[in-house]
């Protein structure tokens, strides 16, 4: 028998994530709900839909960020792409039968036409008047959805569940599984994600991406190097509006109810955030953007860890807006910004160094996290956050002293001023001729 | 024809106080470039704060306190939550504004929240005979106009002028239109600019403050109750040019005026009171294509 | 009066002065010469204050300024007029001299006799400004972005002059003007050091009118001082004869 041999694989950091990342999105999250209950990082239903909504999210993201990111425009009317893109699909599938695929790209298509036919008049406005002209088109649409009801059902909306199919036939013939809705309804919006995923880093990386950006860096040097300024602003405005318009129409789907006031303008204003804090023109950030904008309610519980602390319920709200607050402070670029930032400085980084600081981080937080579960409590959690300092210092203590001694001196420097050199005293031109000067003749 | 003037003068009420809250958010804008998503919410925490007062004091003592307390809250806001973020993009600041407004919101919901309150107008008070504020109406010609609906009014032009000569013919005011022109020569003339700032985000919390308690006696005192304003506020100033003082007033008069007309005589099927919010921004929209940076504001000029 | 000392000053990582000594005396008028780019401006704005250096120190007056900012800078008695004019493009002339004066203007009167001394100051500082630049008395109303490039650097150093200060930094005041408006300007800087006795730092790319007036010159080279000298010196050197005379 021959020996096969097969192409090895390396083992990159890179490649590893990729396979976590793949297993983790295609069976932890719809999946690990079978395992039982209590199970760490265990995904019920509930999450698997937040992650649902997530990719949703990030598909609006992406487009906004192709928009005001590369291209500068700034809009705070994508809600109303949304609603028109949900909307399309919505009334197509309830009151005229067509089946789900083609609603999402039809509202997707209509909602990128009402994008280009904004975009044009847009062509005439800037910054912040066309901020707050777009936000009024937000305003506007669940005034116009409740009016024209005779189409969109007025104020009580339009409710799609009972038309979602069950997974489509398909899946159980060429796949032998059987979905439960939940799970197919995750599986088609990371789908769609993951198209309009590549769509985006297509466009970016492109000709047309490039436009984009130069034309938000200088419309006049753009004009001046030939690229049509009018017909790549509102290729920008059609391609995100198109987007916002797949998200629509997939919300349908994974929500299964639109409303008018499923899309005011709140909504809008959380996309800019979305993008902003995820990170401007930066895919990357799109992604954590949306990420953030649904976990990050979620995170007011991570403040129980700090003994004695609690957060009243309803000063939620609040602790979103300081969490937005110090983002914008101390992460200027955003989360994508921050990813940056820490893979730079990882690359710089001894493989030593790095090794005690993910052991550090690791055994500190499992030390916290098993204080707390095991002993529990005010006593638990103090417990755990002495060990937590203790394996801090043991681990970090010397590279963080070598740190700060030198950013120490350094400060010393600063203070002080550099040692006076002799012959600078009384120096002058009155003084003495050219030769002499101590930095003539250097150049 | 009496129906008209009505709707026209209740307009040019509301319109008032969407004017003044314009105007505040106008005078952050010129000077630092950020629109303040944040306005509304500081004028409405201020009159709740106002609202407090005013179960121990009088009206005419708490006033002048509540303004006071108000340009603290800019200045604070200012110096502490602004001020790290400076020299970032303008969206970024404007999403830390976006942060406060959470904040204020939330925190004034879980302090004041629950059962609207109910808010008094500025009482009656006599001037060599000649009442002011109070309660009733004035007929002024084919119209009948309550008084605190006057009381708006003539506070949006009173504070109008008052800050006209202010910025006009005060060495402060003069410094502060410099610093929202150009920090890096004001610098050198010896100006603080950092001073400068604060002072602007204090005085437009004040003019906020001010609007928040007059339409505070219209409208039910309770926590959303700016969040139409603000964007009624938003509109009205870049209608009226979003460097300028004057269009911001303009801007909110005209939109309070055109809001009732419209509700008023459009055909109730397909426009109507209903889509008025609509309609206003459709106005807006068309105006602005036609004068992009506002009625009153001035096109940038850039150098190539 | 204005002493720089191995002067290392940068924006960001990018270092534009490697290490800058230089000397104004006091009643003279000093010029840096030097290319685009040879960090000129950057030593100005090193000495008024909007560029903190990174390393060196500059003293004014024996006392040291360079961790101050540029408004208590101001108040010690120097005045910059920055590259490009930076006017208050949208206010008047008379305001924008007035805005000059701000520094002598700051904090409440503390009494009448106070108030009339400052407003006597302030007409005496216009009357000077306008004896220099009578133009600028008849344009007093006109907004200053509507003025011409020669009227509008005018207006700069007007606006410079208002605080009385004792030294002037002016940075390329030639910059875009015509060259008859230009030899007039240079006059009038030469007539302040003369007749009040202004100390100068002249920061210019136009070596001949320079160096024509100044005293003493430095030429600065990629953010290095290359020569020092007297002008008369410096003029008659081939490396400047050549580089920056166009002989």
């Amino acid at each position: 028998m021959r020996r096969l041999s097969l192409p090895s694989l390396p083992l990159t950091p890179k490649l590893v994530a990729f396979a976590v990342l793949a297993f983790f999105l295609i069976w932890w999250v719809p999946f690990s709900h079978v395992l039982p209950e209590g199970f760490p990082l265990r995904f019920g239903t509930y999450r698997t839909f937040q992650v649902s909504e997530i990719a949703m999210w990030a598909i609006v993201a992406l487009g906004l960020n192709i928009l005001t990111g590369y291209n500068g425009q700034i809009s705070l009317g994508h809600s109303a792409f949304v609603a028109v893109g949900g909307y399309t699909a919505a009334i197509l599938m309830v009151d005229y039968g067509w089946p789900f695929w083609s609603t999402i790209i039809l509202g997707g298509v209509i909602a990128g036409s009402l994008g280009f036919l904004i975009g044009v008049p847009a062509l005439r406005l800037t910054g912040p008047y066309l901020a707050i002209a777009t936000l009024g088109l937000a305003l506007a649409t669940p005034q116009i959805l409740k009016k024209y009801d005779g189409l969109t059902h007025g104020t009580q909306g339009i409710n799609v569940r009972p038309e979602v199919p069950e997974p489509p036939a398909f899946i159980e013939d060429w796949f032998g599984i059987h979905l439960s809705n939940d799970e197919w309804i995750y599986f088609l919006a990371l789908f769609i994600a993951l198209v309009m995923l590549i769509l985006a880093i297509n466009i970016v990386r492109s000709r047309i991406g490039r436009a984009f950006v130069a034309i938000r860096d200088s419309e006049i040097a753009a004009q001046a190097m030939g690229i049509s300024v009018p017909r790549y602003k509102t290729m920008a405005f059609a391609i995100s509006a198109f987007y916002a318009g797949i998200a629509g129409g997939t919300y349908a789907q994974v929500v299964g109810y639109v409303s008018p006031e499923s899309f005011n303008f709140l909504l809008s204003i959380n996309f800019l955030t979305t993008i902003v804090v995820g990170g401007l023109a930066s895919i990357l950030g799109s992604i954590l953007g949306a990420t953030g904008l649904i976990l990050v309610p979620e995170l007011s519980d991570l403040v129980s860890f700090i003994p004695g602390a609690s957060l009243p319920a309803e000063l939620s709200w609040a602790f979103y807006g300081g969490a937005l607050i110090l983002v914008m402070i101390f992460a200027p670029y955003g989360l994508a910004g921050l990813v940056h930032r820490l893979t730079r400085w990882v690359s710089t980084r001894p493989r030593a160094e790095l090794r005690n600081v993910v052991a550090g981080v690791g055994l500190g937080v499992a030390a916290v996290v098993l204080a707390d579960q095991l002993i529990g409590g005010f006593v638990g959690q103090t417990v755990g956050w002495i060990a937590f300092l203790l394996i801090a210092t043991f681990l970090w203590g010397p590279a963080l002293t070598r740190m700060g001694a030198r950013g120490y001196g350094r400060l010393l420097e600063a203070r002080r001023g550099p040692p006076a050199s002799p012959g600078q005293t009384g120096a002058g031109p009155d003084d003495r001729p050219s030769e002499e000067h101590p930095d003539a003749g250097k150049r | 024809m009496d129906e008209f003037w009505q709707q026209v003068m209740t307009g040019l009420a509301t319109g008032s106080v969407y004017g003044l809250l314009a105007l505040a958010i106008v005078l952050i804008y010129r000077s630092t470039s950020v629109l303040n998503f944040a306005q509304g919410e500081m004028a409405m925490f201020t009159t709740f704060i106002a609202w407090s007062i005013l179960q121990w004091g009088e009206y005419w003592v708490m006033f002048p306190l509540v303004l006071l307390i108000a340009a603290g809250l800019g200045a604070f806001i200012e110096r502490v939550i602004i001020r790290p973020v400076e020299g970032a993009p303008v969206l970024n600041i404007i999403i830390v504004t976006l942060g406060m407004f959470a904040i204020l919101n939330n925190v004034a919901t879980w302090r004041w929240g629950g059962i609207p309150k109910g808010f008094t107008a500025p009482p009656e008070i006599q001037v060599t005979g000649v009442k002011f504020f109070g309660e009733g109406a004035l007929d002024i010609g084919p119209t009948v106009v309550s008084y605190h609906d006057l009381t708006i009014l003539v506070f949006a032009v009173a504070i109008m002028a008052a800050l006209y000569v202010f910025f006009q013919y005060t060495p402060l005011g003069l410094a502060m239109r410099a610093t929202a022109q150009n920090s890096t020569a004001s610098r050198l003339m010896g100006i603080r600019v950092g001073r400068m700032l604060t002072m602007g985000w204090a005085l437009s919390a004040a003019v906020g403050a001010v609007a928040g308690l007059l339409i505070a006696p219209l409208i039910l005192l309770q926590p959303p109750m700016m969040m139409g304003v603000l964007l009624y506020a938003f509109a009205a100033a870049v209608l009226g040019g979003l460097d300028s003082p004057v269009g911001a007033i303009v801007g909110g008069l005209i939109i309070g005026v055109s809001e009732n007309l419209v509700g008023t005589y459009t055909p109730k099927e397909w426009l109507g009171p209903d889509m008025k919010l609509t309609v206003t921004l459709l106005i807006i929209v068309v105006v602005l294509l036609i004068r992009p940076t506002g009625i009153f504001g001035r096109r940038a000029l850039r150098r190539v | 009066m204005l002493q720089l000392r191995d002067v290392v000053a940068a924006y960001g990582p990018i270092v534009a002065l490697h290490g800058v000594s230089l000397e104004v005396p006091e009643g003279k008028i000093v010029t840096v010469l030097g290319a685009n780019g040879a960090g000129k401006s950057t030593a100005l704005r090193a000495i008024s204050g909007l560029l903190r250096p990174k390393e060196g120190s500059i003293e004014f007056e024996g006392q040291r300024i360079d961790h101050l900012s540029p408004e208590e800078i101001v108040s010690l008695g120097m005045s910059h007029i920055p590259e490009g004019r930076q006017l208050f493009s949208e206010m008047t002339v008379l305001e924008n001299l007035r805005l000059g004066a701000y520094s002598r203007f700051t904090g409440l009167a503390t009494s009448i006799r106070e108030y009339r001394r400052r407003k006597q100051d302030f007409e005496a500082a216009l009357k000077q400004v306008f004896e220099y630049f009578p133009i600028l008395a008849e344009r007093q109303k006109q907004i200053a972005g509507t003025l011409s490039g020669g009227e509008q650097q005018m207006l700069a150093m007007g606006r410079g002059l208002m605080g009385n200060p004792r030294l002037l930094l002016l940075d390329e005041p030639s910059m875009g003007l015509a060259p008859i408006v230009t030899r007039e300007i240079f006059e009038i800087i030469h007539a302040i050091n003369r007749t009040q006795g202004v100390t100068i730092l002249l920061v210019e790319q136009n070596a001949k009118l320079a160096l024509e007036i100044a005293h003493y010159g430095y030429v600065l080279e990629t953010g290095r001082i290359a020569l020092a000298d007297t002008s008369e010196n410096l003029r008659k050197s081939e490396a400047v004869q050549r580089s920056y005379l166009g002989y």
